[in-house]
């Protein structure tokens, strides 16, 4: 994994043809604004909405999600500096 | 992280190449704004044809409260109704006096009822019973939502004879049905189960109809949200209280795991209602020696309650 190792360093170096899981996008920023109003940001890569909404502890059933202000569906995929913002479906009403 | 093989940025609708918006994972189908919005208004549509919950020359009292559903309600029966002759729709809001809470889906209910030109009655647990629920409530603040649920569904009874509907509408999702059939169940309440609110009281109430029952809560979101029409309101202070809630984030955890479970949940139903149809329906009907309402017993669940809580 010398390879791995040196790209990480930023080392210019030829990389294999065929990789076993794709190198992260250092350029991919997702910001997240939360049910709460409060805002974070991950730097995971691209991935999509249902995988983002797990790994912040969030049932996808109890939310609704707007990337760049457009609803989308929780098989859609964030990256590259969206911003993502978490609906909580209030009950009752 | 999204490796071969992985999804599209923005999967399109399963009818029209259009961005989706909503994903229904129990069909695995896609649908962007204008498909979703024509499902959702045509499986409510469907409901109502197939139940006979609205008839020609029908007045519709909305019990809208001013929160998601009720919204959703009234927007979809207006767009509806154009296609039924002689339907009118009047809205009917219970202020239950549920301080921090109920004084903004009020106002949400007025500007609504505004904007569709609906004639709008509102009526109040002081009114009604001499208090507000949040006096009712002290010390017994566990009790919350029985207490309510009797003493709502009278003052909704009452708009609805005020304003001469023939029906009242109320905005039961399939989430709340689910979730009353779990509960039911898990009470061991077959009677309940396999009540119908539209026929119980053998007509002596107005029916109740519940043309949102197979939407889900999180379509009716979706819906507003396309609409322009979701406000961020605050969820009922006493829900913390309640069984609805734990069977609420048990029935949410097993829909995400396997999509149609509720749906499903509303198929037992049906299937234990025909296999009781007949059996359990025996109990004559009585009138409360007290209110002379329709009741099961000799005394009605109101009268015991208000006498409970010495109103």
């Amino acid at each position: 994994m010398r390879w791995c190792q040196q790209w990480l360093t930023g080392i210019q170096i030829p990389k294999p043809d065929i990789y076993a899981i794709s190198p992260p996008s250092t350029s991919t920023i997702v910001k997240i604004i939360l049910p709460d109003k409060s805002c974070r940001t991950t730097g995971s890569g691209p991935l999509t909405v249902e995988a983002l909404l797990r790994d912040l502890g969030i049932d996808p059933i109890a939310v609704i999600v707007a990337r760049n202000g457009t609803l989308v569906t929780e098989d859609s995929v964030v990256e590259n500096e969206d911003e993502v913002r978490i609906i909580r479906i209030a009950h009752g009403g | 992280m999204v490796h071969e093989n992985s999804p599209v940025k923005t999967p399109s609708c399963s009818l029209c190449n259009e961005p989706a918006v909503y994903h229904d994972k129990k069909t695995g189908r896609h649908f962007c704004r204008d498909h979703f919005i024509a499902d959702v208004e045509g499986r409510v549509a469907d409901t109502i044809r197939s139940r006979n919950l609205i008839v020609p020359g029908d007045h519709v009292a909305i019990a809208l409260s001013g929160g998601k559903d009720s919204t959703a309600l009234l927007m979809i029966l207006a767009r509806l109704l154009p296609s039924w002759d002689t339907v009118r729709l009047t809205a009917v809001t219970i202020d239950e006096g549920i301080a921090g809470y109920r004084e903004d889906t009020i106002h949400s209910a007025d500007q609504m009822a505004a904007k569709y030109r609906l004639c709008h009655t509102c009526v109040s647990f002081l009114e009604l019973f001499g208090g507000t629920l949040d006096a009712f409530l002290k010390g017994c603040e566990p009790e919350a939502c029985s207490v309510c649920g009797i003493l709502r569904r009278k003052a909704l009874n009452v708009g609805a004879e005020r304003v001469g509907a023939t029906r009242l509408a109320t905005g039961h999702n399939l989430d709340d049905e689910a979730q009353s059939v779990f509960m039911n169940v898990l009470r061991g309440d077959l009677p309940r189960l396999v009540r119908d609110s539209g026929s119980d009281s053998k007509g002596m109430f107005i029916p109740r109809i519940k043309p949102l029952m197979f939407i889900s809560e999180k379509e009716i979101a979706v819906y507003l949200m396309l609409h322009g029409a979701w406000a961020d309101l605050p969820e009922c202070p006493y829900a913390v209280h309640a069984l609805r809630r734990e069977v609420r984030g048990m029935l949410a955890t097993l829909e995400s795991k396997h999509p149609g479970t509720m749906l499903h949940l509303m198929e037992s139903k049906a299937k234990i209602e025909a296999h009781c149809s007949g059996v359990l329906d025996t109990e004559p009907v009585r009138h409360c020696r007290e209110c002379n309402d329709p009741c099961s017993g000799e005394t009605c669940q109101l009268c015991q309650l208000k006498g409970r809580l010495g109103i």
